[in-house]
């Protein structure tokens, strides 16, 4: 029997699926977890880790601020700048200035653009900014939470960490897969791995009358102008998944299809096209 | 004779004198007893609330793991039940094994027809 915890954190709906029974306690340690880890990461509380960073541009980090930085300058490295934590001040600009559920749907003021790409330098525990750029880490952020978690809540049983979009599994339930609903008419059964979706449908917002969504293309500073609303990955775990989502749904769908890489892809024009076997 | 006497009394009390004095004033008991290092009191403080942090952490990390092991016996037993009554039941079996702590090196995935567990949303 699947025991389920469903509970609010990181500005999203969390959900902790285990197959025991009794788990009670360990469903409430990754709720804590979850807790803890947002203390360090949130950029919206004025005393988490990440939020002191932004404001002295350099900081001694805890082992998670860390790993998480570290896992985000990869990436950005492996995506060739597509993936950057260095979106603060455009997801700003852009009018994402404090969490989503207290967001204006739209202001007079007009949205603005900023650079991307700035430098972060990792010493030992020292964690340094470029003068003029602080880093987000919620792209990346959630997706590392749902593994730290599943890791823990694997002890007790096979289980399935849901961060928002962002799943991590461990362990294969009786019914021999953990099926995810993607779509509509789509449902996933993932045994291995992590898989994540990204997209503009739902943290969207106006500004002066534009749309505004959050996912920044570095390379503009801006939200990124792409023919595909919602893009599901799937990689070896949940942050390798969620990289891969805004990789693809940056590059549009054409290039997505060429990667052939495992995903679902859901076009601005509705339409379902899936690639890396998945038809 | 009684002066020499006298004298050497003298010189011989003098010169214990002298001694005791030296003692007295080698002692330097009018010094306050030496005071301590603040730094090194906080490092001393510091390592002991390190210590009971360690060693609370150890005892912590004994139970789970004795938590675990008693799990993972219980499934080891069920398993061999299940597969000495019936083989075609062994492979369900194998499923209910304790999850791999760690993600696999390769994802697995297939579209499926069962009911969903979950249903994602943009995160």
């Amino acid at each position: 029997m699947i025991e389920r915890h469903t509970f609010r954190a990181m500005g999203t709906t969390v959900e902790l699926l285990v197959e025991a029974g009794g788990a009670g306690d360990a469903l409430a340690a990754g709720e804590q977890e979850f807790e803890r880890l947002e203390q360090v990461l949130s950029r919206f509380r004025p005393d988490s880790e990440l939020a002191r960073l932004n404001r002295d541009g350099a900081i001694d980090g805890s082992q998670d601020l860390l790993e998480v930085v570290e896992l985000a300058l990869a990436a950005r490295e492996r995506t060739n700048g597509r993936f950057d934590p260095t979106v603060h001040d455009a997801l700003v600009g852009a009018g994402y200035d404090r969490t989503f559920d207290e967001l204006q749907a739209d202001t007079v003021a007009a949205a603005t653009s900023c650079s991307c790409g700035g430098g972060v330098t990792v010493a030992g525990r020292r964690i340094e900014l470029e003068p003029g750029f602080r880093i987000d880490l919620g792209g990346i952020g959630k997706g590392f939470a749902a593994e730290r978690v599943a890791t823990t809540l694997a002890l007790t049983g096979p289980c399935l960490v849901s961060a928002g979009g962002d799943v991590a599994v461990r362990g294969v339930p009786t019914e021999g897969t953990w099926a995810i609903e993607v779509d509509e008419h789509l449902t996933l059964g993932l045994t291995r791995g992590g898989l994540a979706t990204s997209g503009r449908d739902r943290r969207h917002w106006r500004r002066a009358g534009a749309d505004q969504h959050h996912l920044i293309d570095p390379k503009t500073g801006r939200p990124a102008v792409t023919d595909l609303l919602r893009v599901t990955a799937i990689g070896r775990d949940a942050v390798e998944a969620e990289v891969l989502a805004k990789e693809l749904f940056f590059a549009g769908s054409v290039e997505a299809l060429e990667r052939d890489v495992p995903a679902v892809l859901i076009t601005a024009d509705g339409r379902t096209l899936t690639t890396g076997g998945l038809a | 004779m009684t002066k020499q006497v006298a004298r050497l009394y003298s010189l011989v009390v003098g010169v214990v004198v002298f001694f005791v004095a030296w003692a007295a004033v080698a002692a330097h008991p009018w010094q306050t007893a030496a005071a301590v290092d603040p730094r090194l009191a906080a490092l001393t403080a510091r390592r002991q609330a390190v210590q009971k942090l360690s060693a609370q952490v150890k005892q912590t990390l004994d139970r789970r793991f004795a938590a675990y092991r008693v799990a993972l016996a219980k499934r080891n037993a069920a398993l061999a039940r299940l597969t000495a009554a019936a083989p075609a039941a062994s492979a369900q079996a194998v499923s209910a094994q304790p999850a791999p702590a760690t993600p696999a090196a390769a994802p697995s995935v297939r579209v499926v027809t069962l009911p969903p567990l979950i249903i994602t949303k943009t995160s």
